[in-house]
């Protein structure tokens, strides 16, 4: 009797073990799979150091990366947030999306954070993480920054005997000087920026602490920053400083034009700094230094370097996935300090401040500092809201109104106060 | 009446404009591919270069995820010719052959569903395909291409078959033949210029279409119009040599196969216009 209970006993519990692994098995998932832009994977996981490889190793769970360029991932992963359930874990999330709104559908990290902390979050630039905090409850964990930079060719520089220029006013005239006509005859142009976008036009605007929309709401086009920047722009199409084409410039020409010697100067990412000296890619490879946007001389005295743009990624986790703690713990490792000093020397915008104070950025980033001087005194080119897009299609419209000549700047910037002030959120 | 040497000279000048016109682009982007990095946007432009293989290595590198989609794009478009060549084929022998109002009606909504943009459908068919479990398969790519093709190609069949005399079915239903042996052995061998002229609509369409593959993929059945669109998409740069080295590889076997069969799709377009 005995002898059968026992049996019956092994095969019960056999029975129980079987049906009970699939639901351990789940527990942990085969794969974690974060669905993100290429270069958040390529800065995550580039041979020799991958951030993420310790944890797979330690928790025997694989990460499948769905990559997808920028409009198209937000797109999709808009769509994944509203079904009932989503397979994707992590998401990476581009700032100008992060309003009120969408938080109904990501997952809160207050208590995650409670629970299993990032390593001193403190240390992760606070502009960034109040981006992602609505009612006090944090919504990401920033991964990546996106600042502006003043990048200037050094060989025209010295060319033309130009001292680089250390406030806007000084840029201004330098733009003038660099430009000239090649013994070629291709056209030098001092100053470049893109024409179809309102970011970079925004950074000029900060030389003179302007702004299109402040972090309150409020259209300052009619400001003073922004009034000269534009002016600025203005000036410099009128007298040839950028070329005709100017209004259907976009970032990529800027690039191709810095790395020909086309452009001499341009306000755009720091980071562009290592496709302007890569020697496979640039005739100017080791002549484009960068350094922050110089500040206006009037305002000196408030910033060391002008307030330019500072745009991000954070990392987010579905409120509808289905392995948020697991989700959790790999966010937390790879926004560690080591992960992000790793990601950063594989090219990575760090968002830590004691990032910047490594030895081994410092030696990797000849302009680690200034991003950082930047990053301290940065904001975002505009807050996020509902109506975002459809406010900067006006203000490029009204901002190539006033540059081409076609309205005069006062009136452009007081359209564009009018136009952009419904949108916003009341 | 003989063609005046001004106005030949004038044709030919017109056809050389538009071929150059057409196959520039192409021929820069082929080119470029095969350019040193440095050299492809150099200003101004170099004519004369040393060619090199470093972009295509570049890309096998840095983008192995484009073959494993190049093999979905082949597997998608395969798979949706052949599906819309054997519906379309039977369909168009049905409406070439039976005349009926239930037929008239099904003929109207099919060209009713072809003027229905395909964004339209598509964002409502996500949670379906996600609720069917299709999503991110080949299997849903290939139904959709396929459904977007069947009333187009079903014309265009029906126009082929029209054209082959029905004594020739007479005769072998006298001979004893049934239906589907008519079909393998009068209408398929004589219609084989049409179906050919159809595929080729759907396999062009099946090799670049981007909106489904974006929407319903993930990464399993990820198609190379996809991957082409990460690379333009850069944050840090386009890597241009790269970029033109795949655009070419995507080009090369449509491109083979349009000018293998360029006279059954003028075919194809041209079927049935002469019917009074």
């Amino acid at each position: 009797m005995t002898g059968t209970a026992t049996k019956l006993g092994l095969m019960a519990s056999a029975l129980a073990m079987t049906l009970a692994a699939p639901a351990i098995a789940q527990d942990k998932p085969e794969n974690l799979t974060i669905i993100a832009h290429r270069v958040h994977q390529t800065v995550a996981t580039a041979e020799g150091n991958d951030i993420t490889a310790n944890w797979q190793a330690e928790n025997g769970v694989g990460i499948e990366w769905v990559t997808l360029d920028t409009g198209a991932l937000h797109e999709r992963l808009f769509r994944e947030l509203q079904l009932p359930e989503t397979t994707i874990d992590i998401a990476f999330f581009l700032n100008t999306h992060a309003v009120e709104s969408v938080t109904t559908l990501l997952e809160p990290l207050n208590a995650h954070q409670a629970a299993n902390p990032v390593e001193d979050i403190e240390d992760i630039f606070p502009g960034l993480r109040d981006a992602m905090t609505f009612n006090d409850e944090l919504y990401g964990i920033p991964f990546r920054h996106a600042s502006s930079c003043f990048h200037y060719n050094a060989r025209l520089l010295e060319e033309k005997g130009i001292e680089p220029p250390e406030t806007m006013e000084e840029l201004i005239e330098a733009a003038r000087a660099l430009t000239f006509e090649r013994d070629d005859g291709t056209k030098v142009h001092g100053f470049l920026i893109n024409g179809l976008g309102y970011a970079n036009t925004v950074d000029l605007a900060r030389a003179w602490n302007g702004d299109f929309i402040t972090l309150d709401y409020e259209v300052a086009t009619t400001g003073e920053g922004m009034m000269n920047a534009v002016q600025m722009l203005r000036d410099f199409y009128e007298e040839g400083v950028m070329p005709r084409n100017w209004a259907a410039i976009q970032d990529e020409e800027v690039n191709t034009w810095m790395q020909t010697g086309r452009a001499a100067m341009t306000t755009t990412s720091c980071g562009r700094n290592r496709i302007y000296n890569d020697p496979e890619k640039s005739e100017e490879a080791g002549n484009i230094k960068t350094v922050a946007l110089p500040v206006a001389a009037a305002f000196k005295d408030q910033f060391d370097v002008a307030p330019a743009k500072v745009e991000f990624w954070t990392m987010v986790i579905p409120a509808n996935s289905q392995n948020k703690d697991l989700a959790w713990d790999l966010v937390r490792t790879m926004a560690s300090k080591e992960s992000t000093l790793m990601a950063a020397l594989n090219g990575n915008g760090p968002v830590r401040a004691s990032t910047y104070d490594s030895p081994e950025m410092q030696e990797k980033l000849a302009y680690a500092a200034d991003e950082k001087a930047v990053l301290l005194v940065g904001r975002v080119p505009l807050p996020p809201f509902d109506n975002a897009a459809k406010a900067s299609d006006i203000f490029v419209e009204e901002l190539q109104a006033a540059v081409l000549g076609m309205k005069p700047v006062a009136d452009a910037m007081e359209s564009v106060k009018t136009r952009v002030e419904p949108l916003l959120p009341q | 009446m003989r063609e005046g040497p001004t106005r030949r000279a004038g044709k030919l000048a017109a056809l050389a404009l538009i071929a150059i016109w057409s196959g520039l682009p192409i021929l820069i982007v082929v080119l470029s591919s095969f350019k040193p990095p440095r050299e492809i946007l150099a200003f101004p432009p170099k004519l004369l270069f040393s060619p090199t293989f470093e972009n295509y290595r570049a890309l096998i590198v840095r983008w192995p995820e484009f073959f494993e989609a190049l093999q979905s794009s082949l597997i998608v478009t395969t798979g949706a010719t052949i599906l819309t060549v054997v519906v379309t084929t039977l369909a168009g022998y049905v409406y070439a052959r039976v005349r009926s109002r239930k037929l008239a009606a099904s003929a109207f909504m099919m060209i009713v569903i072809r003027m229905v943009p395909p964004i339209v459908v598509t964002l409502p068919l996500f949670p379906v395909v996600n609720w069917l479990r299709l999503n991110d398969t080949h299997t849903v790519l290939i139904l959709l291409y396929a459904t977007f093709f069947v009333s187009l190609n079903t014309w265009i069949m029906k126009a082929f078959i029209d054209q082959i005399p029905v004594e020739l079915e007479e005769a072998a239903i006298i001979d004893g033949a049934g239906v589907w042996q008519i079909l393998r052995h009068v209408i398929v061998p004589l219609a084989a210029q049409g179906m050919i002229a159809a595929s080729t609509f759907v396999l062009i369409f099946s090799w670049n279409e981007f909106l489904f593959a974006f929407i319903f993929t993930t990464t399993e059945a990820k198609t190379a119009p996809l991957i082409l669109s990460e690379m333009v998409g850069a944050v840090d740069g386009v890597e241009w040599g790269v970029l033109f080295a795949a655009a070419t590889l995507q080009l090369l076997p449509i491109l083979i196969f349009v000018i293998a069969v360029q006279k059954y799709v003028i075919a194809g377009m041209t079927a049935g216009s002469l019917k009074g």
